[in-house]
């Protein structure tokens, strides 16, 4: 999805992601990884999963044992990877201005 | 943080997360619902400023939800033929005769209180005398023949139920454009019709009640564990399922033997 609006706090959780691409992460936890209010990265994260730069699956616990909902996790993809690393290079280059005479 | 045991929540988190969820899109609700709930349970304090969080990006998951094609459930989609074909049938079919029968017999016996005017007249009181006259009668006259033509099939039960049946079954199947359910509807119907015509098998006191019952359970039954229907669709067949169960009430009682008496009569 190159058109996708690339949000500071999407660039935060592009760039927590991608500290670890192969390790799968719920919700909470990558909120608290990428400095986000916690509550506010579920859209973000759905926008993503539309977009096929993640996968998600539900936890496979019992839930009466576990004494809580089952989590979702979410994973991201190759495209996922190369489109962050991009979002990310795009961001951090440095903005040509216009010249000052 | 995020690791820690599991809390229960109070009633204003659980509150807030259920009215943060029946905004979302039916089918994505439970997903995040699930969400919103584990994280709150793990989270040791700032709960509701984790709701507030979610409150205000709540706009932008619905968007999101939509976007990503969450909005639209795998099984909604395909919205379940069988069990939408038996609900309609069931609505129209089982429907008509016991909402017909409710309106027309317990309904009217305790609003005009039938037994008070029978015991202050000393006679019968004639069911008809309850509609109004003149022009508004006109007016109403396709709702009172469907009405009282419904509650006499409740009433009945048996044939003319499976009659009922079958024509609500025909329609749906007209409807839905499946050729097999139209054609094994009228079959029913005609059968069902023939059996109390041509064969002269009893239209009445033939079922007490229990051919609406039956139906009425299957009814409830949908109403209670389909996940395909929608929520009207549910609490109408749980209010016919009822009304059907009501009927076969009536039937094994003084006070339904009573009502059924002054309908009938």
């Amino acid at each position: 999805m190159a058109g996708m609006r690339m949000t500071t706090p999407r660039l935060l959780v592009l760039r927590a992601l991608l500290d670890d691409p192969s390790r799968e992460r719920y919700g909470l936890d990558l909120a608290t990884e990428a400095g986000l209010e916690p509550g506010t990265i579920y859209p973000i994260l759905v926008a993503f999963e539309g977009a096929g730069w993640l996968s998600s699956r539900e936890e496979e616990i019992d839930v009466h044992a576990a004494g809580r909902p089952r989590r979702r996790y979410y994973l991201l993809t190759a495209a996922g990877v190369t489109a962050a690393r991009a979002a990310l290079a795009k961001r951090s280059a440095p903005r040509v201005g216009r010249l000052a005479w | 943080m995020t690791g820690a045991a599991p809390a229960a929540l109070t009633t204003g988190v659980r509150l807030a997360v259920a009215t943060l969820a029946l905004l979302l899109p039916a089918a994505f609700r439970d997903r995040q619902r699930a969400e919103w709930t584990a994280d709150l349970m793990t989270l040791p304090a700032g709960r509701w400023r984790y709701l507030f969080g979610a409150a205000r990006t709540l706009p932008a998951l619905r968007a999101a939800a939509h976007r990503a094609g969450l909005s639209r459930g795998p099984v909604a989609a395909a919205a379940s033929f069988p069990s939408d074909a038996l609900a309609r049938t069931l609505l129209a079919g089982l429907g008509w005769p016991v909402l017909s029968w409710l309106l027309m017999v317990p309904l009217r016996y305790f609003l005009f209180d039938i037994p008070g005017r029978i015991a202050a007249g000393g006679g019968p009181v004639d069911p008809k005398s309850l509609w109004p006259s003149g022009a508004l009668f006109v007016v109403l006259l396709p709702l009172i023949l469907a009405l009282t033509f419904g509650a006499y099939v409740a009433l009945a039960g048996g044939w003319l139920l499976a009659a009922s049946i079958g024509l609500a079954g025909a329609a749906v199947g007209v409807g839905l454009r499946r050729l097999w359910l139209a054609v094994a509807g009228l079959s029913l119907a005609a059968a069902a019709l023939l059996a109390v015509t041509v064969a002269g098998l009893p239209m009445f006191d033939a079922d007490p009640g229990y051919g609406a019952a039956l139906l009425g359970t299957t009814a409830v039954g949908l109403g209670l564990w389909s996940r395909t229907l929608s929520r009207w669709q549910r609490g109408w067949l749980l209010t016919i399922g009822l009304a059907a169960a009501a009927v076969l009430a009536a039937h094994h009682t003084p006070l339904g033997a009573a009502m059924h008496t002054w309908y009938l009569d």
